[in-house]
């Protein structure tokens, strides 16, 4: 049935063809694609904060433990779940996380996706992620989905924390598609997060964690 | 979805003399065009951004056939499943078949216009399988069995106690509450169960890229996010139009949706799918499907007419500047479609002479054209339309005219090419209207919806005309 709808319909479309000629239009670039790398930093930061997203900037593993030790302070946090990345252990975040007795798991070591979403989901948890790149000319954080890279842990937990290194800030969306995340072999999904989530579907009142995470810290290191 | 395009009238006098809503319309409307305003100027030339945006649609529409095939062998090599779909009929078929042989218990939606189109939500259930929007708007309208208002905010008017009501008797909430952001929160808990648990997500596309198979969906809650991360099975409904060439266009297009569509310079959320999740990914669905839409859509090409208004990237400028809309809101639309894109959508999809009074009131004032970033010329298809109605066209299903109109026509026509009989015609004209007086005018059907201002004695003409 498939096939026979598919040809029917491409053969009246191609049928059908080309009637005006194509249109070409010129745009002048956008700003950024000017900026040098401290202008890339400071726009991405205010773009990010427009959004709603909270900005810290981190020096030394010090930092990020007081920036931490913060965000969880008054909360029933028991959980951070983080994907595979390295700079997690190189920045003893497993040294903080025993300290303050929560548990640090990494996506990748559940053994089953059933006890893996009932953790995701669980109110006690928060999200903690690096990123393949940040864009500034929106403040967009970019996330490719893989075996060390799980989807829902920027998207179920209330708090989504995320680290971004400022080297991998670049000026425009366009200066991602040549790096490898839409090679066939890349991640199933890309996803490009600007901002908490939210809504302002009732009465036009806006709030944030309508679904998705009501807290977006960004830490911010060089 | 039930189709109420012939109660346009009714509907609207109703929606005129409503408070709330028209309190809405009257702070909602003009905010959001202002942000789209501001969003806009954010480009350094923002006029041609906009004309950029109108080139990539006029191209990738005309080469659509071409595009759709790259773009399916892509989406196949990523492992994505795709199906073609000639009707509404087929599309849910297909999905119903997908229910059944993986025994899905229920399904969760995302917000999608092509799913109203198709009426989705009805036939899944008339099958005993319970939907869950899971947009917050779509899910206070679904509950409240309303059709959507307004294509970003479907459930903007609605006074809160009468969420609170509904959410108090099917969403679980235990407190009553009028405050909105508790309100959602409530929505979040009751719909947050069903997204653990879920099997099966549907969503709407945004678009699709040919070069590379990707699909892209906009929003900024995360409920798509949610139908695309935590079940088995994705089904995503694509009508075959939203397609662009390549990720340069794509990134063009997204920049131009959302700042045309809320004045964000991106959405919270933008997903660009690459086939299913591979096998060692712990979420993800494992069975990504495609239905790619027609109905009627490649009849709308054929016609060189018509074709213009698959350009449309459903991103809302031309319904929140439409001064129509501005007054009746999206319930007199009595469709899937609203404001000037309803005006043009559900007569294609309807036919002409079901939906005559969606594309009669329009005073082709030109604001919709003007703001559409993707080059549509609505006022120019809406006389199309009239034409093709009066004339009682075949395909498009028009009335046809009366006798009396075609004799009023006929007689229109012979005395505007003739001068004596018009300026005579006009004389006798203005000395039968000047005596009909108020009375009198309030029988022609003309006046009903009109003003016809006193007549002067002598015509314009006749004054300025040299002694
Ligand atoms: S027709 Fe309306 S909704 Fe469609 S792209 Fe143009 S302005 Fe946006």
């Amino acid at each position: 049935m498939s096939q026979n709808t598919r040809d029917r319909i491409l053969n009246r479309l191609k049928k059908a063809g080309t009637m005006t000629p194509d249109m070409h239009v010129e745009l002048p670039p956008l700003p950024h694609a000017m900026m040098d790398s401290d202008e890339l930093v400071q726009s991405f930061i205010l773009n990010v904060t427009a959004a709603g997203a909270e900005v810290h900037h981190v020096e030394q593993g010090q930092d990020m433990s007081n920036i931490l030790t913060e965000i969880i302070k008054d909360t029933e946090l028991t959980r951070f779940i983080v994907n595979d990345d390295t700079v997690f252990k190189h920045l003893e975040l497993d040294i903080w996380a025993a300290k303050q007795g929560l548990a640090l798991i990494r996506a990748s070591e559940f053994n089953d996706r059933r006890s893996y979403t009932d953790a995701v989901f669980d109110v006690g948890t928060a999200g903690f992620t690096t990123v393949d790149y940040a864009v500034a000319e929106s403040g967009t954080l970019v996330i490719g989905h893989h075996q060390g890279h799980a989807r829902l842990i920027s998207l179920a937990p209330m708090i989504h924390i995320v680290l971004v290194r400022t080297d991998q800030i670049v000026p425009v969306y366009d200066d991602v598609i040549a790096q490898g995340l839409f090679n066939d072999e890349g991640p199933s999904q890309v996803t490009w997060i600007t901002g908490p989530s939210m809504t302002a579907d009732i009465q036009a009142t806006p709030f944030k964690g309508m679904h998705g995470p009501k807290r977006l810290v960004v830490l911010l290191r060089k | 979805m039930d189709v109420n395009t012939e109660k346009f009238k009714t509907e609207a006098l109703k929606a005129l003399n409503d408070s709330t809503s028209r309190s809405f319309l009257d702070f909602f409307l003009p905010v959001l065009s202002m942000v789209r305003d501001l969003g806009l100027s954010s480009f350094p030339d923002p006029v041609a951004a906009v004309e950029k945006a109108r080139a990539i649609r006029h191209n990738a529409v005309s080469r659509l056939g071409d595009l759709l095939e790259t773009f399916e062998k892509n989406a196949i090599k990523l492992g994505t499943k795709v199906y073609w779909a000639r009707d509404a009929e087929d599309a849910n078929a297909y999905i119903m078949d997908l229910i059944r042989t993986n025994k899905v218990p229920y399904v969760t939606k995302g917000k999608s216009m092509i799913s109203e189109e198709i009426g989705l939500n009805a036939a899944l259930e008339k099958n005993g399988v319970p939907v869950f929007e899971t947009d917050l708007g779509e899910f206070i309208i679904q509950l409240l069995e309303k059709p959507p208002f307004h294509i970003i905010g479907p459930a903007i008017n609605i006074p809160p106690q009468d969420i609170c009501d509904v959410f108090m008797a099917k969403a679980g909430m235990k407190n009553p509450t009028t405050n909105p952001v508790e309100l959602g929160y409530a929505a979040r808990l009751f719909l947050r169960d069903k997204f653990k648990h879920m099997r099966m997500g549907i969503t709407g596309v945004n678009m699709v890229v040919a070069e590379n198979g990707t699909i892209i969906n906009v929003e900024n809650e995360g409920n798509i996010r949610f139908n695309k991360s935590a079940p088995d099975i994705q089904v995503s409904v694509m009508s075959l139009e939203k397609i662009v060439p390549t990720m340069e266009d794509a990134f063009h297009m997204l920049r131009m949706l959302c700042r045309n569509g809320t004045g964000q310079k991106l959405s919270a959320y933008v997903t660009m799918d690459r086939g299913p999740k591979k096998d060692n990914d712990i979420d993800g669905p494992r069975e990504l499907h495609l239905v790619i839409l027609d109905n009627g859509r490649s009849r709308i090409y054929e016609n060189p007419r018509t074709r213009e208004v698959l350009q449309c990237i459903r991103c809302g400028a031309c319904i929140n500047i439409c001064p129509v809309f501005r007054h009746i809101g999206g319930y007199p639309y009595g469709w899937a479609y609203t404001g000037p894109i309803g005006k043009l959508l559900n007569p294609l999809f309807l036919g002409l002479d079901r939906t005559s009074d969606l594309f009669g009131a329009c005073t082709l004032c030109g604001a919709c054209k003007k703001v559409c970033p993707a080059g549509i010329d609505h006022p120019e298809m809406i006389l199309y339309f009239r034409e093709m109605n009066m004339a009682g066209n075949r395909m498009l299903k028009g009335k046809g005219s009366r006798l009396s109109q075609k004799i009023i026509a006929t007689c229109a026509a012979m005395a505007a090419s003739h001068p004596g009989i018009w300026h005579r015609g006009t004389a006798c004209g203005r000395a039968m209207i000047r005596r009909l007086g108020p009375v009198g005018q309030a029988l022609l059907s003309w006046t009903r919806h009109r003003d016809l201002p006193p007549l002067p004695e002598t015509s314009f003409r006749d004054r300025v005309k040299p002694d």
